[in-house]
């Protein structure tokens, strides 16, 4: 990873929900362009943590950086992608595109939107309501209102875990052939799942997050090179030894005696 | 008209018909004071406006942050509100408003003004109640969205609470549609000095049963056609509503 000061910086964070601790302790330092993959157990924090990051809930304690600073409320530099697709039923496809630009009182200048509708293959569907498109089709639509406000840094909360094996596959290679774009060399992703495949397909480090409240476990840097498809990662040596490590950290996370130690993990070397 | 007059003022020559030029500019100067009073009023709430959206909203407030605040306490966004309100508009909901229309036609008279206000009490709680609860039924998940994409107070109005408030007020409608048919026959039976209610009773007293029905056909017309054009302003306003039922 190129050297420089890191994007994001998870300093300790500590996420509650009253007096119930859910997340805690996360140090994370992400470079620019990392797809970081949060994977753990359902009731891990890991969602928690994500609408912590980005803004929506205030932390416990600890900090999240953004470009070395302090970063309390959303801010237009992030946007996030919602495992329930999260659209207006009442909008058309081609106004949830382009809801974040008309929130954020930006015009769409050089024909964003267009091009995103072309790229998602929604043009023919661009005065549809939502209603009328297949599951797929609606987190196409959220993955491109998030694209839209050109977002430093992109937050996908379970982006397909609403949708079928099938489709599945399909976008997660989309986003694989978005992410290599070389016009996202700036955009730095934080991906949660609760699928190991999807894990070491799209992201470039993996954490995993275990116990009760949830924990650091495990991070891992995925060796295998990109551009990955599902085949080349599940025929490349490394993979069956990557997965069984965040196998077990996964159940390590689940039995809290046998809880690794919480510490600061560094991620990049840029550091 | 050609008055030569002393005074002659561009003003005057504005209205000919005042042979009065006394009269005539006192009128005018009262126009000119509340147009004064108007921008003078709109100055302040602009300059308001300007200064307290720059200020700390814990030291200072401005307009449409009141507005928006009162928008609120009547539609069920606020939780004081809903606690002061909730009891007493269910309780005048609740009460049987026939009960209360012989009082209103003592406070009132035998006239429209009766009329209007039994009409406005037989209606005005559907559509209060269901609007109050649609603001309610907002998709907090929606809420995140809007929230994540720093959306403001305003837009979250505009993009979320209206369009999924829509539905319910709709239903409100409706409902408000056939309670102010009967709103106003009862009132008209009350009164009895006209109208379709007038022209049931009156018949009915005198056994022209053919002629007690003319009205209450011409009742089930308007219903029929009141609630279709609803029907088609629904679909106007919420077309994403099609196919879903």
């Amino acid at each position: 990873m190129s050297a420089g000061s890191p994007k994001i910086v998870l300093d300790h964070v500590t996420v509650a929900f009253g007096e119930r601790l859910v997340v805690q302790d996360v140090s994370v330092v992400l470079q620019e362009h990392d797809l970081l993959c949060i994977v753990g157990t359902s009731g891990s924090g890991k969602t928690t943590l994500l609408r912590a990051i980005a803004g929506l809930l205030p932390l416990h304690s600890g900090r999240v950086l953004l470009d070395g600073m302090l970063r309390l409320r959303p801010t237009p530099r992030m946007a996030m992608i919602f495992q329930h697709f999260g659209l207006f039923p009442w909008k058309t496809v081609r106004a949830n595109i382009a809801y974040g630009l008309a929130v954020q009182g930006r015009r769409d200048e050089d024909g964003t939107i267009a091009r995103l509708l072309e790229v998602m293959g929604l043009t023919e569907h661009a005065t549809r309501y939502p209603y009328q498109l297949s599951g797929g089709m609606q987190q196409r639509v959220g993955l491109a209102r998030a694209l839209a406000v050109r977002p430093e840094v992109l937050l996908l909360d379970e982006p397909f875990s609403a949708v079928d094996a099938i489709t599945r596959e399909t976008l997660q290679g989309e986003l694989i052939r978005l992410w290599e774009d070389p016009q996202r060399r700036q955009t730095t992703a934080i991906l949660v799942t609760h699928d190991l495949d999807e894990a070491l397909l799209l992201g470039d480090r993996i954490v995993v997050l275990g116990g009760t409240p949830g924990q650091v476990c495990l991070e891992l840097d995925v060796s295998i090179p990109r551009p990955r498809t599902p085949q080349d990662l599940r025929f490349h040596p490394d993979y069956p030894q990557l997965r069984r490590q965040l196998w077990e950290a996964l159940q390590e996370g689940r039995t809290p005696s046998q809880a690794s130690a919480p510490g600061t993990v560094r991620l990049g070397e840029g550091k | 008209m050609k008055t030569p007059t002393v005074h002659s003022t561009p003003l005057d020559v504005a209205l000919p018909h005042r042979t009065a030029p006394q009269r005539a500019r006192a009128q005018l100067s009262q126009r000119l004071t509340w147009g004064l009073r108007g921008v003078s009023l709109v100055i302040i709430l602009v300059l308001w406006e300007w200064y307290g959206r720059r200020t700390n909203p814990i030291l200072f407030t401005y307009p449409t942050a009141i507005a928006r605040a009162a928008l609120d306490m009547l539609t069920g966004r606020s939780m004081v509100a809903a606690a002061l309100l909730d009891i007493p508009a269910t309780a005048l909901y609740a009460t049987p408003m026939v009960a209360l229309v012989p009082l209103l036609v003592l406070w009132f008279g035998f006239g429209t003004p009766a009329k209007i206000m039994v009409v406005l009490l037989f209606t005005i709680f559907p559509v209060l109640i269901n609007t109050r609860r649609g603001v309610r039924e907002v998709d907090p998940r929606l809420v995140e969205v809007a929230h994540a994409f720093c959306s403001n107070e305003y837009r979250l109005w505009l993009d979320l609470v209206l369009p999924s408030a829509l539905p319910f007020v709709m239903t409100g409608i409706r409902l408000a549609i056939g309670r102010a048919l009967i709103a106003v026959i009862v009132a008209e039976f009350y009164t009895a000095i006209s109208g379709l209610g007038y022209l049931i009773v009156s018949n009915a007293h005198t056994f022209q049963t053919a002629r007690v029905f003319v009205p209450v056909v011409i009742l089930m017309i308007l219903g029929v056609i009141t609630t279709g054009l609803l029907e088609v302003a629904e679909a106007r306003l919420a077309p994403w509503r099609q196919a879903q039922s």
